[in-house]
């Protein structure tokens, strides 16, 4: 270890130091800010104790001065007064572990090296992760136990939109994951594009940055993160909804080539029994309509038959159909008890037809599909059926490609954006609610390794507080299960107090960006300190805090400007791809 | 040995006044007897010195050898200067001194306690009021001591309180003098004060074959009566050019430091230098009541000296 550092201030004695807390008074000629790390010796009697602690607030006063005038007159030089500065430390780590205050007078310094190492408890994290850097330019740690699942699991990231948070938290911490020496191989990520056509171009160089004159400085400081050649990502595979007009091409503006066409197969549709994500408004749920919903795809799933010569097409028998449906052999149309259906709009059309027959329903010849529903029920669930077929379109048909999951995946790149913006809200919950549910069906019956990462943003969307949906269900599902399977949520949201307090309690990691100052003062954020609550109120860009159980307080990060293009503009202009898009776009 | 200790808040008066005998001539500057302003002059840095005083502990000494009890006080005394730049005025100075001192010749010694030491003195009278004499005569020699290091050619120091005590100074010096229990002017003379507008001055009197005075005006609190008047001293030893200069010089600086009544009861001529000043003493003099326990506490293991001694040196702590 390197000598001990200078001095740079004194514990101070005027109000009480305690092992949780205690003042600084700040030296001549020293400069102390917050998120300083700080470290005191002192000689207890019962041996000597070093205390650990992190500047939580920076404070400079006149001493003498009693009265506000009082300053004016000091400014003006008619009355003496001595400029004091002070700084409030949290007390994070006490070494050996004997919880004792530090004594008044003993120096302070600034925690170095071994020391800061010691103060951010890396000493006790068997795997790391480097997420971002310190206010003291020095690499932060991540405890890889706590975000792989291993020891806990998830992240949660809150944040005001168009400070360079959310979004940017997660990319960062995907990226460095590819490029970690353990991880990279045993990572998959799926990430949502809810915003924009923002993420379609993380596999590009961003222009941006390769202009900014500390370009040099920007590429050290990732070297620092572990990103030896900052640039877009490596490998990802991008995947749009089909365009209304052409299911064969995305439907996406700033970018075409490399782009697949997603969708699921009526067949997938019935035997994943995906009818239960078409209906996820939380009124569903209330209702009837629910339990109309569940009937009716218990029946389909009953009778459901792949056709012969219709692949990825769905037919119903008469009567259900014995064995698990994934194992059952494809029938003639000819034996079919209804027609071929090869999207979604011909067996919605089938359905409506039949729960809307009078005839039917009132002899009970319907009565394996709809059970006891009451009579209002029926024109409600048909309501609903149709306009999600409306809002799925496309979706689910019979050429559809379903982007792989579990041991599909085995071949696909590590990254996996899935472009929702451009779907009715209905639509994207309905993507998102079957591409969780697949996730974590793959886990449930397959191996832990690889461990999937799922980032998707506006979690209050798919997880709201209020009331219960599909998805909801399958995100709690995630967020307590899903660390020992090997599904890790990183989510984000512009509200933690919006979101479904399963969801965001689970999580071993939680970051936050700027907030609302309203926002800041709910309790789903008591893991940041008063001081910290009034900090998230002025984080600049590219600023987070980060708190980790590891570390019981939470660390101020920063994440360099990102090499990689986050929105189109940023597309660095020598990509061979780059002027068809600009061409396209004028 | 017995020590019997009194917390001081019971104890005797401690500030007796001093009254002035000394005659007072008003025909000394060569002027009509009217208010005067004292024109352009150059102002020289300004420093303020000051001292402040505290009992901190009665002591009635019962010697093993002798039934007489024997008076003592243990007190602590402060002085400082703050030097008035153009822009900045600072604390430049601060001594202390914690003395424990018996009437008569026998020394009393103290060991430390509690963070306090005590030097030792004997002498003196046996009545209270003298002992509180004594102890204000130890603040002024703190003061004195501070004006004299302090004093330069290019400066002024300003003393609060009266000279009558100080030596002679090769360098400027002046008192200020707050309060106005004796009555220096008669008649129409005492008419031209409470007809001084803040910034002016009286022309030079007089005191003794020592002092010259004058009184001045400060701002802040009106121009009726003597409200905010300040009477100035300055040893007839710098002779009558130099005084008329210093008195100069005190009009038109000292009205920038007048102190602001709703910040100090002694505002404006307690001037804010000196009222900053005074707050910093009795703040490093410690707290009294911590200073009377470690009083007790010492009084405990005291000495007292077999026979009287010459006086030791005192040892004056440079802050």
């Amino acid at each position: 270890m390197t000598a001990t550092p200078e001095p740079v201030g004194v514990v101070l004695g005027h109000q009480a130091a305690s092992s949780q807390s205690f003042q600084v008074g700040i030296a001549d000629g020293a400069s102390v800010q917050v998120d300083d790390l700080v470290a005191v010796r002192t000689d207890d009697p019962g041996g000597p104790v070093t205390t650990f602690g992190i500047v939580t607030e920076s404070y400079a006063q006149i001493e003498g001065a009693s009265v506000a005038t009082d300053t004016m007159h000091v400014a003006q030089g008619n009355m003496p007064g001595e400029l004091v500065r002070t700084a409030d430390v949290q007390v994070i780590r006490v070494d050996p572990e004997r919880w004792i205050a530090p004594y008044p007078g003993e120096p302070v310094r600034l925690a170095r090296d071994g020391e800061r190492a010691k103060a951010l408890y890396e000493d006790t994290m068997s795997r790391t992760l480097t997420l971002g850097l310190g206010r003291d330019g020095l690499p932060i740690q991540l405890d890889l136990d706590f975000l792989d699942g291993t020891k806990g699991g998830h992240v949660s990231i809150s944040g005001i939109s168009g400070v360079a948070t959310k979004t940017s938290t997660a990319l960062a911490l995907v990226r460095l994951l590819l490029e970690h020496a353990e991880m990279r191989r045993r990572v998959r990520v799926l990430i949502f594009n809810v915003k924009g056509e923002d993420l379609l171009h993380i596999d590009r160089d961003n222009a941006g940055y390769r202009a900014r004159a500390d370009r040099d400085q920007l590429d050290a400081r990732w070297a620092q993160l572990g990103l030896a050649d900052p640039g877009g990502f490596p490998q990802v595979g991008f995947w749009a909804p089909p365009r209304k007009d052409h299911h064969g091409l995305p439907d996406c503006e700033s970018r075409l080539e490399d782009v697949r066409v997603f969708g699921w197969t009526p067949w997938r549709f019935v035997v994943e029994g995906l009818l239960r994500f078409c209906f996820t408004d939380a009124a569903d749920m209330r209702s009837q309509v629910g339990f109309l919903e569940e009937r009716v795809r218990g029946e389909m799933l009953r009778r459901a038959v792949p056709v012969e010569g219709h692949p990825g097409a769905v037919g119903f028998m008469a009567q259900g159909v014995p064995g698990q449906p994934g194992t059952r052999a494809a029938r003639l149309p000819s034996e079919l008890a209804t027609p071929v259906f090869e999207d979604l709009d011909g067996l919605v059309d089938w359905l409506v037809e039949l729960l809307s027959d009078d005839e039917l329903v009132r002899s009970g010849a319907a009565r394996a599909w709809i059970g006891n529903a009451a009579a209002g029920t029926l024109p409600a669930f048909t309501r609903r059926l149709e306009s999600a077929a409306a809002r799925l379109r496309g979706l689910v048909r019979a050429d559809a490609v379903a982007i792989p999951r579990g041991d599909a995946a085995q071949n696909e790149p590590p990254v996996a954006v899935v472009h929702l913006t451009r779907l009715h809200e209905f639509a994207q919950r309905f993507v998102v609610g079957t591409l969780l549910a697949q996730t974590f069906a793959a886990k449930e019956s397959g191996t832990r390794d690889p461990i999937e990462f799922v980032v998707l943003d506006e979690l209050n969307k798919y997880a709201p507080r209020e009331g219960h949906s599909p998805i909801t269900e399958t995100l709690i599902d995630i967020a307590q299960r899903g660390r020992s399977l090997g599904v890790i949520l990183v989510g984000a949201q512009q509200q933690a107090s919006l979101v479904a307090p399963e969801v965001t309690q689970n999580a071993a990691i939680r970051i936050s960006g700027r907030l609302d100052p309203a926002e800041a003062e709910r309790s789903e954020y008591g893991w940041l300190s008063p001081a910290a609550r009034a900090r998230a109120r002025l984080l600049m860009q590219g600023r987070v805090m980060v708190s980790q159980p590891s570390v019981p307080a939470p660390l101020t990060v920063e994440i360099p400007f990102p090499p990689w293009a986050t929105t189109a503009r940023e597309v660095a202009v020598d990509d061979a791809s780059d002027d068809a898009i600009f061409s396209k776009l004028a | 040995m017995a020590i019997q200790v009194s917390d001081p808040t019971y104890g005797p008066m401690l500030d007796p006044r001093e009254g002035d005998v000394a005659t007072v001539r008003t025909d000394v500057e060569p002027v009509r007897w009217q208010p005067l302003d004292p024109g352009p002059v150059d102002v020289p840095e300004l420093v303020f010195v000051d001292g402040v005083q505290q009992v901190e502990a009665w002591l009635n000494i019962t010697p093993h050898d002798d039934p007489a009890p024997v008076f003592g006080v243990a007190f602590a005394v402060a002085a400082g200067a703050v030097v008035g730049g153009a822009d900045r005025a600072r604390v430049d100075e601060i001594r202390l001194q914690r003395v424990v001192m018996t009437e008569g010749g026998r020394c009393l010694h103290l060991p430390p306690s509690g963070g306090f030491a005590w030097d030792t003195r004997a002498g003196g009278g046996i009545d209270p009021g003298a002992m509180a004499g004594r102890v204000a005569g130890f603040r002024r020699d703190l003061e004195q001591t501070i004006a004299e290091g302090m004093a330069a050619p290019d400066r002024l120091v300003v003393l609060d309180g009266r000279l009558s005590f100080l030596r002679e100074t090769r360098h400027p010096v002046i008192g200020a003098v707050k309060s106005h229990h004796a009555m220096y002017l008669q008649g129409e003379h005492a008419g031209v004060v409470t007809a001084l507008r803040a910034g002016q001055r009286t022309p030079l009197f007089a005191i003794g074959d020592d002092r010259f005075g004058w009184y001045q005006r400060l701002p802040n609190v009106g121009d009726a009566g003597w409200a905010g008047v300040l009477r100035g001293e300055v040893s007839q030893g710098f002779g009558l050019a130099v005084a008329r200069r210093l008195a100069d010089v005190a009009a038109a600086a000292l009205p920038r430091y007048a102190g602001r009544p709703h910040r100090d009861p002694r505002a404006p001529q307690n001037m804010q230098p000196i009222m900053a000043l005074e707050q910093r003493l009795r703040h490093r003099l410690g707290d009294r009541r911590l200073a009377f326990r470690a009083a007790r506490v010492a009084c405990a293991q005291a000495t007292l000296d077999a026979v009287p001694s010459a006086r030791p040196d005192l040892r004056i702590a440079a802050a």
